[in-house]
């Protein structure tokens, strides 16, 4: 478009003549001004190649919802983490190394046996039990911690006790040698739902699904644990010395007596991962009475007035366990009738 | 867009690219095209500090609608454009509906100024003393011209437009451009006709 085409009735002895004549051109410090403002201009908003072909229009509804939307996502995931993070944060701190652990001890425990249909058939249940095994094994820990940062006297002792037992069964755990389980072939049986707990977790009622918890049927844990005749006497001693073990079993008793009766190795197992379940309701169990001490005893004392004397005595037990001015509290009548019984 | 422009860039493509904040490309248009522009504005009005105060109005002008530009015409139509509307406004402001009358061929000052501004270095004494001849009488005859013929006659020489750009810069038909150019051509000829039988 710029070359200039000659003008054809341009006449040349004119043109020589003009262009002999006319040649003048602006002053210098002119030039220089015009040029910084050229380039001032210039320096302060070159124009975008997208403005001339109108590309800015079509673009800007794309543009002003993203950081809209970028906010919304974060503010979303925010919120979710927050309303996870205070009631779950040890049990997903802990849910991941505990699986492999127990994947290797199934193997030890099921592969001498040659059962490998029992082991593939519980194999998709075995993150759940670890993770709850896990978690039960946690969560006195966090109890203790949170029960020394408050001060309070008779959660610290609930959250230290649950330690010990649970503690005592971790022990009694991990020296597991390869044993040949007694344990027949198990009918393939529907893998807990995760989502479940998941739920109870986003919910905020972490401490209602635990306790809620089904109790898990011995014959997915068996495989997995499958401690021998030794061991599981020491469990149930250092279970059976605790307080809270012994209400846990009480508590289990019908479900657990029957297993015992069927198979002893099978109902070791399951006693040891549905003590640890029981330990941790119990704990909640025991934190809920011991705020409202007057009616924990007058519960005593209508255990007492119905006869359940040993049940009575065990709430005495607990209750001047837990409760830090359980002598003063507990009504001289009580206190006599419970000295003595336990004398 | 980096780097400086080739020279062989057309004006369009450098005022797009200086539109889109390459300084160095208004540089090359600037080069090219302020002679042409400062001269016909001075042509006009016959005095340097108005074309100089005009000249730099012209190129603002094109640095402020820099990203406007729209090639739909060759460069040159364009920024003459902007410089015939800027005299208009000038002879409007000033009062003057016509900056130079038919007959206004006595302005002296004017024309020994543009007469004093420098020539070629290299020229010599004689042919420098004919081309000052030659250029008052050029600038006498084009003073003697009607506006609408200088401004053809000028739009022609200096700023290289054809017959159709003329037409279209001054709002009249090719026709009237071509007479216009026409009757400016013949005067100014026979205004140097007897300095060039002479010098011959």
């Amino acid at each position: 478009m710029t070359p200039t085409p000659e003008p054809p009735d341009r006449d040349p002895m004119l043109a020589d003549a003009w262009r002999a004549y006319s040649r003048e051109s602006p002053p210098e410090a002119l030039d220089r001004r015009i040029l910084a403002a050229a380039h001032r201009a210039a320096g302060s908003g070159p124009r975008s190649a997208a403005k001339a072909t109108g590309a800015t229009a079509a673009t800007r509804p794309q543009r002003w919802w993203m950081p809209l939307a970028a906010a919304a996502t974060i503010g979303v995931i925010a919120v979710g983490v927050l309303q996870s993070l205070p009631d779950d944060h040890d049990l997903l701190s802990v849910t991941e190394p505990a699986a492999p652990e127990s994947a290797d001890v199934r193997e030890q425990a099921v592969a001498p046996t040659g059962q490998k249909d029992a082991a593939s058939a519980v194999s998709g249940r075995d993150a759940a039990p670890a993770a709850e095994v896990a978690s039960a094994m946690k969560k006195p820990r966090a109890e203790v911690q949170s029960a020394e940062k408050t001060g309070s006297g008779n959660e610290t002792a609930m959250a230290q006790e649950s330690k010990r037992s649970a503690e005592g069964v971790a022990q009694q755990r991990r020296p597991q040698a390869p044993q040949p389980a007694s344990v027949p072939k198990l009918p393939s049986l529907p893998p807990p739902p995760p989502l479940e707990r998941e739920s109870a977790v986003g919910s905020g009622k972490l401490d209602a699904a635990r306790t809620q918890a089904p109790v898990p049927f011995p014959a997915a844990a068996a495989p997995r644990s499958a401690p021998s005749a030794s061991q599981e006497s020491d469990a149930r001693m250092s279970a059976r010395n605790d307080a809270s073990v012994e209400r846990q079993q009480h508590a289990a008793a019908p479900k657990l007596e029957s297993r015992e009766r069927r198979d002893d190795s099978r109902a070791g197992a399951g006693d040891a991962v549905t003590s640890l379940t029981q330990k941790s309701a119990l704990a909640d169990e025991l934190r809920a009475k011991a705020r409202d001490p007057d009616a924990w005893i007058a519960r005593i004392r209508k255990l007492r007035d119905e006869g359940d004397t040993a049940q009575a005595l065990r709430e005495v037990r607990d209750f001047r366990s837990v409760v830090p001015d359980a002598e003063r509290r507990l009504p001289g009548d009580l206190r006599e009738w419970a000295d003595a019984r336990q004398q | 867009m980096e780097g400086s422009p080739a020279p062989a860039d057309s004006d369009e493509s450098l005022m797009l690219a200086y539109g889109a904040g390459r300084a160095a490309a208004f540089d090359v248009l600037y080069a090219r095209h302020k002679g042409g522009v400062y001269r016909y504005l001075l042509r006009h009005c016959r005095n340097a500090g108005i074309a100089d105060e005009l000249f730099q109005d012209v190129w603002m002008n094109a640095i402020r609608v820099r990203a406007s530009y729209v090639p739909t015409a060759r460069f040159t139509t364009w920024l003459y454009t902007l410089a015939h509307n800027r005299l208009v406004d000038h002879w409007r402001a000033s009062g003057q509906a016509r900056l130079v009358s038919i007959d206004d061929d006595n302005d002296r000052e004017a024309c020994d100024a543009i007469i004093a501004l420098p020539g070629k270095a290299a020229d010599e004494p004689e042919a420098r003393a004919q081309t000052r001849e030659l250029g008052a009488q050029l600038q006498q005859a084009l003073q003697a011209l009607p506006s609408e013929q200088r401004d053809a006659f000028l739009l022609q020489y200096e700023g290289g437009l054809s017959l159709a750009e003329i037409a279209q810069l001054t709002g009249v038909g090719v026709e009237t451009a071509k007479s216009r150019l026409r009757y400016a051509n013949a005067k100014l000829r026979d205004a140097l006709r007897p300095l060039r039988e002479e010098w011959s």
